[in-house]
């Protein structure tokens, strides 16, 4: 019902309630929101920016879905069809393949803005939790999505992938028995469907990639969303009082900024995905290792300290790292100071520098070390399985993060200062490991620039 | 608004089945898990251990001949036969050989030429495997046994 030109202010504000009471959108939003939640340095836009990824995300796939077969023997001449035949089907692919490392790397964003802003507080610790798992189902989704073009860097980061997954064996090897129960194996098993990566590793990726953890994420999404009004709606000032006057309703005023993100957002992935072509190597070949075999970058981190050890870097570490993550609200439960404070203030600011720059002196130092002196040769030995588990620059830095945390704890007894300094070291650890992986490993992983 | 709050000690039709509906609902759920983690086991029947690769005279001596489709080094020497697996122990690519030994491409990790780690992070040594004959005289290599690597398939 259009409105009258000359409407009075009641039927006004009729009309704004009949929206309100029929649209869509604020069923996600609260009605009323203050000016801050929508200035860019509140929230940086992040969440929005992943909805319109996903959104994104999804359109492509079903696009590439359509022309794409699951089998051994075509899936990789059905995704050279998609870029050489289908009409639009190069854009489209490589828009999927962009915006996927886009997700991943923007929802690291979204985390790193969550947590030095101190927005996991309260009745937020939920949808802190939420967003860890979001983050783990990010990264499959797109790691299962890896597999499926069946060219050589798919076969072997898979391969090397899912050996990660049965890791778990060195330990059950250093017990002595893994003739008797193994559960690496067995979870590589039903992950790969099989000894090696074959036909059912595809057909369970593909299930995985299209079905399983697209639903997943989409209720995920939906839970998150819905948290936020339950957790007291958008990032907002931190005396602003609900029924404050101060606010502007939602609607429009919030959809069009939503609306302007993702055309934004659609906009630059166009443009990247006309120039920039998404790789496909040659066909994958089971007997012949791309050399080196890289994983994706944002695994490159795990895969380099997976080097020194599959165990210590592909199972305990980062178990380490995702059960800290979800601790953190537990253990720093108050924010009655920081809550909404970049950094949590002055003195936060600067252990964060600190331990940024601990956190990466930290792993240069271990690795350049690692280049002078031997690792021992592990002639199978259990002792030397255990040396080469502990004695490597993942481990050793990870341990000296615990003693660097423990100081700052022991210095400061702040809990928020404690979980800075541990992320932080942890974040920069990864980001230097990643680093290492993506531009200082050559042919046979061979340090060198 | 219920009406049974009023009177404590009763337990109520409505609690019953309240009750009654979310225990099936649990125990339904819990009996449908085995079911559904063993659907997801991949058959054994798939997994072939033993495998036929040829006959000696395939062989040429004092060479380790690669098998691509079996991922197996076959060594012959004066002494004999045998079988070394060519899959990494660390995360599983495929060894290379070099003159020194067999050298891994993705994390580098490199063995002697008996298949004994020089240098990690690969944590066991490379297996062998037992070789036999069968009554036409090929060659059968059974991954199911190790053995040492200095047996040898007399021929
Ligand atoms: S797979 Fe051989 S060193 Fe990692």
């Amino acid at each position: 019902m259009p409105v009258p030109e000359q409407s009075t202010g009641k039927e006004r504000a009729a009309e704004r309630l009949r929206k309100v009471s029929q649209n869509f959108f604020l069923h996600i939003h609260d009605p009323r929101l203050f000016p801050d939640s929508l200035s860019p340095l509140s929230t940086m836009g992040l969440g929005v920016i992943l909805a319109s990824l996903f959104i994104v995300q999804l359109t492509t796939g079903m696009l590439l879905m359509v022309h794409y077969t699951p089998s051994v023997d075509t899936a990789y001449f059905s995704v050279k069809e998609i870029i050489f035949y289908v009409p639009g089907g190069r854009v489209f692919r490589n828009i999927h393949r962009w915006s996927a490392h886009a997700m991943v790397f923007v929802t690291f964003l979204h985390l790193f803005r969550t947590f030095y802003k101190g927005s996991y507080y309260g009745s937020r610790r939920t949808n802190w939790v939420i967003g860890v798992v979001l983050l783990l189902v990010v990264m499959m989704m797109s790691f299962s999505g890896y597999l499926l073009p069946w060219d050589q860097l798919a076969f072997w980061a898979v391969t090397i992938g899912s050996n990660i997954a049965a890791s778990f064996r060195e330990f059950t090897d250093l017990l002595g028995i893994t003739g008797h129960i193994n559960p690496g194996g067995f979870f590589r098993k039903i992950l790969i469907g099989g000894q090696e990566v074959s036909q059912a590793t595809l057909t369970r990726f593909f299930t995985l990639h299209v079905m399983i953890l697209p639903v997943t994420l989409l209720v995920l999404i939906g839970y998150h969303f819905w948290r936020i009004r339950k957790a007291g709606g958008l990032a907002r000032p931190l005396d602003g009082d609900i029924s404050s006057p101060d606010q502007i309703p939602a609607w429009p005023t919030a959809f069009w900024a939503e609306v302007s993100i993702f055309l934004t957002v659609v906009a630059m992935l166009l443009v990247v995905g006309m120039l920039a072509d998404a790789p496909l190597k040659t066909i994958a070949n089971p007997n012949f290792p791309e050399n080196p075999a890289k994983s994706p970058w944002y695994l490159l981190g795990i895969q380099e300290i997976v080097s020194y050890s599959a165990f210590a870097g592909g199972f305990v570490i980062p178990l380490l790292f995702i059960t800290f993550l979800i601790y953190i609200p537990w253990f720093d439960p108050d924010g009655s100071a920081h809550q909404g404070v970049w950094f949590g203030g002055k003195n936060g600011l600067k252990v964060t520098w600190l331990s940024a720059l601990i956190g990466a002196m930290i792993p240069i130092v271990l690795i350049v070390l690692s280049i002078f002196i031997k690792s021992p040769g592990t002639q199978g030995s259990s002792l030397n399985i255990l040396l080469t588990m502990v004695l490597n620059p993942g481990t050793l830095s990870v341990i000296g993060y615990f003693i660097w945390t423990g100081m700052v704890r022991k210095a400061t007894s702040s809990r928020r200062l404690t979980v800075l300094a541990l992320f932080t070291a942890f974040m920069m650890g990864w980001t230097i490991f990643m680093i290492i992986g993506i531009w200082f490993r050559g042919e046979n992983w061979q340090l060198g620039i | 608004m219920e009406p049974e709050e009023a009177e404590p000690k009763s337990y109520s039709r409505r609690q019953f089945f309240r009750h009654l509906s979310w225990s099936v609902l649990g125990f339904a759920g819990l009996a449908a898990v085995p079911f559904v983690v063993s659907s997801l086991i991949p058959r054994k029947v798939i997994e072939n251990k033993r495998i036929r690769i040829g006959k000696p005279g395939d062989f040429p001596i004092n060479r380790m001949t690669y098998l691509p489709d079996s991922h197996l080094y076959i060594l012959r020497d004066p002494s004999g036969i045998a079988a070394m697996s060519a899959i990494c122990t660390h995360l599983g690519c495929v060894v290379e050989q070099d003159v020194s030994g067999f050298l891994c491409p993705c994390h580098g990790s490199s063995f002697s030429l008996n298949g004994v780690v020089e240098k990690g992070p690969a944590p066991r040594n490379l297996p062998w495997y037992r070789v036999s004959t069968l009554p036409d005289q090929s060659l059968v290599v059974n991954m199911n046994q190790q053995v040492s690597p200095e047996t040898r398939l007399q021929t």
